[in-house]
């Protein structure tokens, strides 16, 4: 490898130099550090702090139900207990905790020095934190959501739920969810884009894999959702019937975006947590993964198929046999991607020479337990059984089965893993497998006997049962074997703790893994690698042991750091060849203002502090513009020096940087929120009862000419402006950028108009509704684009584009591009839909 | 098969290859599942076509065309000359070309019921 330094700098100089960098701040300004590592950990630390919340949910749940007619709770805190338990579970520890590991773990094997977004991680941290807070403080009000973690209408509509325990669900999961479309969002643009030399996908790290699907499954997965929350909350709020069967609306509307949602969830959850066992397996086994090609088919399959399955959870609404039969089809189709990647595990630990430690007990368990409740999914896709075993304890056994082998398990086998990598101390073996045999014994004696108790008719979420039934032993079992699995649980928080003191120094590899994490100091530095390897095989530390030092030494790429420069290698996202250099954000406020600004949005509209809600969103609006501003420079910048002969450009001045694929998945979440509107309007339209409306949209020539001249102007502008200033005419730009500014006001103003014009009553019925939302969203997103182009207006005038840093304009014609669609696509549903239909 | 063929697999697109047979896939569960909402909604399910009902008729005919799609796009990986074993084009064909088979074979799975129920009961 070429060095393009004639004076290199010592490991020292250039460890302090990067340290200085990457650090976080001392004091209150450790709120602003935007470093994956901090970031990850707090992601972490915080979702175990959940779970701690959550296991206390369970083993109250668990002494409720130990004995028949038991009197410790009442049936209202025990439906706000068994809520939260779920809600927490679910929202607040499984996805954040594993978004945690990603965020910590990725740049470290991918071989860089951050994530694209480091900023919106921190962002994503404190909409997560804040929302979490929200729903915990509910719960020690008395005020917690009581309608079950999946809050089916109309039990959590404003009829039987009057008080504000749905709409905390709705909001604080809401916000919580904001941080995990920005992780699925980073995740997406790291994996893809920011990776060091050489690492080609052929050579990247099976996790990086299951990550990369996982995040997509988060952008497509969580908008339905958001957007059943939106539905449900405007309900609540302002009377428009959705749900309500009365005026044209639907309970199953909410059922199918719930579900579009909830068993995608399920493989949000067991992806990156399978990533974790590929990653542990060949380590363990002391010998390359058998079918890696396999494996990544497997995952990618897995990733598309689990959207086939949603209707499963609905077998017994009354929806026709043959419907039934292709969700069927689908939910017994997706065991054999699953199948596969655990015959790779098998083969590889039966071929290699496999050593135990204390993860590997983990794995095992997890080869048990997700096996075992596999099988029961496999039962519960068949239709038939499905209706004998629907609502009973039956389910919730194998959902337990699935979720704790297949995510727990793996993330306890992870985290134990990777201590020494974080902690710079092993784990405590002889404490670890106490705590290991515990849960594992804890598990099954609490949630194997249930599915006895579930067949023998025992239905979920009751707070009481008789004597008599049948129940009294198996349910006094399975709460003996929850508080078990609780010691076992508090067993390995108090390891974690302990490790810390009483661990022995972990030397630089432990387990003789292979992947990049593996080469940094323990505990790693702030900036990871001193200089970037180039990776020639998917073994980078097995083909080179003496890797660290030579990376130390500078012998990588980016080794001549500039002072206070943050700097990582963006390459190209098949082959990794080093197209330019990411020049990262340092500490920053302006996340944390962002998070609070939001905050201030959802609280306002909990509290039906309505006008204040809207003032949340300006300032959040303006809080990212803020933010957006601080990046770039005013003067272009020249090729600098990578290392390996490459002289690369920074992202601001390259054709494609993080920005434009960070918008480019950005409008992909959007559009399937979009996507989702749409399909419930259609929905809603062939299933829901009292359709046809009795009335129908007016025809408004004036605002349906004004929406369609604005929606083609505005692209026009922006499109044109981005020529101009690739041409370097800033000043014919921002008259451009004027232009699409105007069309986005003239495209707002026309289709937010049309609702107040063109329709009766919001509330009078579901029709109505629908289509002011829709009319509504395409609105609002025409007028974010033209407050973006007035934006990219002001930065021409302060010299932040020029014809070298020319991006930002046209990662707004891709933006433009989505709203124009969605804008006439909106116009042609409401118009033409009800004449293709019939009056 | 051209070099430039063979280069294709090393392309940023060759990442929307990679998951062309699944989206077939995903179109086919969508459009079938729609399909068959809409038509029992109109009564698509009552006039009837040489034995067979006029929804039955278009659920079978969507479900044979995403299986022609499907077959197709596992041809046209076929028909390339494999890149050189151990590079990241051979990789990713070699994925691709799992991922269309399994694509296919999940189509026709799916698929299968319409030769076994009446829609719309």
């Amino acid at each position: 490898m070429k060095f393009d330094t004639q004076h290199p700098r010592s490991p020292v100089a250039r460890h302090a130099l990067l340290h200085r960098a990457f650090r976080t701040p001392p004091g209150i300004h450790f709120l602003t550090s935007v470093n994956h590592s901090v970031v990850g950990q707090r992601f972490i630390v915080t979702g175990l702090a959940f779970f701690v919340i959550g296991g206390i949910l369970a083993m109250l749940i668990r002494a409720q139900l130990a004995t028949s007619a038991n009197a410790f709770m009442g049936h209202e805190t025990y439906n706000q207990v068994f809520t939260m338990h779920g809600t927490v579970m679910m929202f607040l520890f499984a996805i954040p905790v594993l978004e945690g590991m990603m965020l910590y773990l990725l740049p470290k094997m991918l071989g860089s020095r951050d994530m694209a977004f480091p900023a919106l991680s921190t962002y994503g941290y404190f909409c997560y934190l804040f929302g979490g807070i929200l729903l915990v403080i509910a719960l020690l009000l008395g005020i917690a959501p009581r309608g079950g973690w999946f809050m089916y209408t109309p039990l959590t509509s404003s009829q039987y739920t009057p008080g504000i325990n749905s709409d905390v669900w709705l909001l604080g999961v809401t916000f919580v969810e904001v941080s995990a479309l920005s992780a699925g969002v980073e995740i997406i643009v790291t994996v893809l884009r920011v990776r060091t030399a050489g690492m080609s996908l052929r050579r990247m790290p099976l996790f990086c894999w299951y990550s990369l699907v996982t995040a997509f499954m988060i952008v497509v997965g969580f908008p339905p959702l958001i957007l059943g929350s939106i539905l449900l909350e405007l309900e609540r709020a302002f009377d428009w019937p959705f749900f309500d069967v009365t005026r044209g609306g639907d309970p199953l509307l909410w059922q199918h975006l719930f579900w579009l949602f909830g068993h995608p969830e399920v493989y949000i959850i067991f992806l990156p947590a399978a990533g974790i066992v590929s990653t542990l397996v060949p380590t363990f086994a002391r010998r390359p993964m058998i079918g890696h090609a396999w494996i990544v088919a497997s995952v990618i399959a897995t990733g598309f198929i689990s959207f086939g399955l949603w209707v499963h959870h609905m077998f017994t609404v009354g929806i026709p046999h043959l419907a039934l039969a292709f969700f069927s089809a689908a939910s017994m189709l997706v065991a054999i991607p699953t199948g596969i990647q655990f015959f790779a595990w098998i083969a590889t630990l039966m071929a290699g020479r496999p050593f135990v430690r204390l993860p590997l007990y983990y794995l095992f368990g997890f080869l048990v337990i997700f096996v075992t409740g596999g099988l029961t999914g496999v039962m519960i896709a068949l239709v038939p059984f499905n209706w004998q075993v629907h609502d009973t304890h039956f389910i919730v056994a194998h959902m337990h089965y699935v979720l704790v082998g297949g995510m727990v398990f793996p993330l306890m086998a992870g985290l134990y893993y990777w201590l020494p990598m974080a902690t710079g101390r092993m784990p405590l073996e002889r404490v670890g497998i106490t705590a290991f045999w515990l849960i594992f014994i804890g598990f099954n004696m609490t949630f194997l006997v249930m599915h006895l108790t579930g067949l023998m008719g025992m239905p979920r979420r009751i707070y009481t049962y008789e004597g008599g039934l049948g129940w009294d032993g198996l349910n006094l079992i399975s709460s003996i074997g929850g508080f078990i699995m609780s010691v076992g649980f508090a067993l390995v928080l108090f390891d974690l703790f302990l490790h810390a003191r009483l661990g022995r120094h972990a030397p630089r590899n432990p387990w003789g893994a292979s992947t990049l994490e593996w080469s940094l100091p323990k505990p790693p530095p702030s900036y990871n690698f001193a200089s970037l390897p180039e990776v020639r095989s998917s073994l980078p530390l097995h083909d080179d042991p003496d890797l660290p030092r030579k990376l130390a030494a500078g012998k990588g790429f980016l080794a001549e750091p500039r002072p206070g420069a943050r700097e990582t290698l963006a390459v190209e996202v098949v082959t990794g060849r080093p197209v330019h250099i990411i020049d990262l954000p340092g500490p920053t406020w302006r996340p944390f203002i962002a998070a609070i600004c939001t905050g201030i949005f959802f609280v306002s509209f909990l509290l039906k502090l309505y006008p204040l809600a809207a003032i949340g969103v300006v300032l959040t609006i303006f809080s990212y513009l803020g933010w957006a501003y601080q990046h770039g420079r005013r003067e272009d910048a020249p090729a600098l020096a990578a290392g390996g002969g490459y002289y690369l450009l920074p992202h601001f001045a390259a054709p494609s940087p993080p920005g434009w694929w960070g918008m480019l998945f950005a409008i992909v979440a959007d559009a399937t929120l979009y996507a989702s509107l749409l399909f419930g309007y259609l929905f809603l339209w062939t299933v829901a009862p009292g359709w046809p409306p009795p009335a129908h949209i007016e025809w408004q020539p004036l605002p349906v000419l004004l929406a369609i001249l604005g929606l083609l102007a505005g692209p026009l502008g922006a499109q044109a402006a981005a020529v101009m200033t690739e041409r370097g005419s800033i000043a014919l730009a921002g008259l451009w950028q004027l232009l699409s500014t105007a069309g986005g006001l003239l495209a707002g103003g026309g289709l937010l108009l049309l609702p107040w014009l063109a329709l009766p009553s919001l509330s009078s019925h579901s029709y109505v509704a629908v289509t002011a939302l829709i009319l509504g969203f395409a609105g609002i997103h025409a007028v974010v684009a033209s407050i973006m182009s007035a934006y990219l207006f002001y930065r021409g005038q302060t010299l932040f584009l020029s014809a070298q840093r020319s991006q930002e304009p046209r990662t707004l014609c891709l933006w433009w591009g989505y709203i124009t669609s969605a804008g006439l696509l909106a116009l042609a549903a409401v118009y033409l839909l009800p004449e293709a239909f019939g009056r | 098969m051209s070099r430039q063929a063979c280069l294709g697999f090393l392309r940023p697109r060759a990442l929307l290859a990679l998951i062309a047979g699944y989206l077939v896939w995903s179109l086919c569960f969508v459009l079938l599942y729609s399909l068959l909402s809409i038509g029992c909604e109109v009564g698509w399910h009552r006039p009837s076509l040489l034995g067979l009902n006029l929804l039955s008729w278009l659920l079978l005919l969507t479900w044979i065309l995403h299986m022609g799609a499907g077959a197709w796009l596992i041809w046209q990986a076929r028909n390339s000359d494999p890149p050189p074993s151990h590079t990241t084009a051979h990789f990713i064909r070699r994925v691709t070309l799992l991922l269309h088979t399994t694509a296919l074979g999940g189509t026709i799975w799916i698929g299968l019921p319409i030769l076994a129920l009446p829609p719309c009961v």
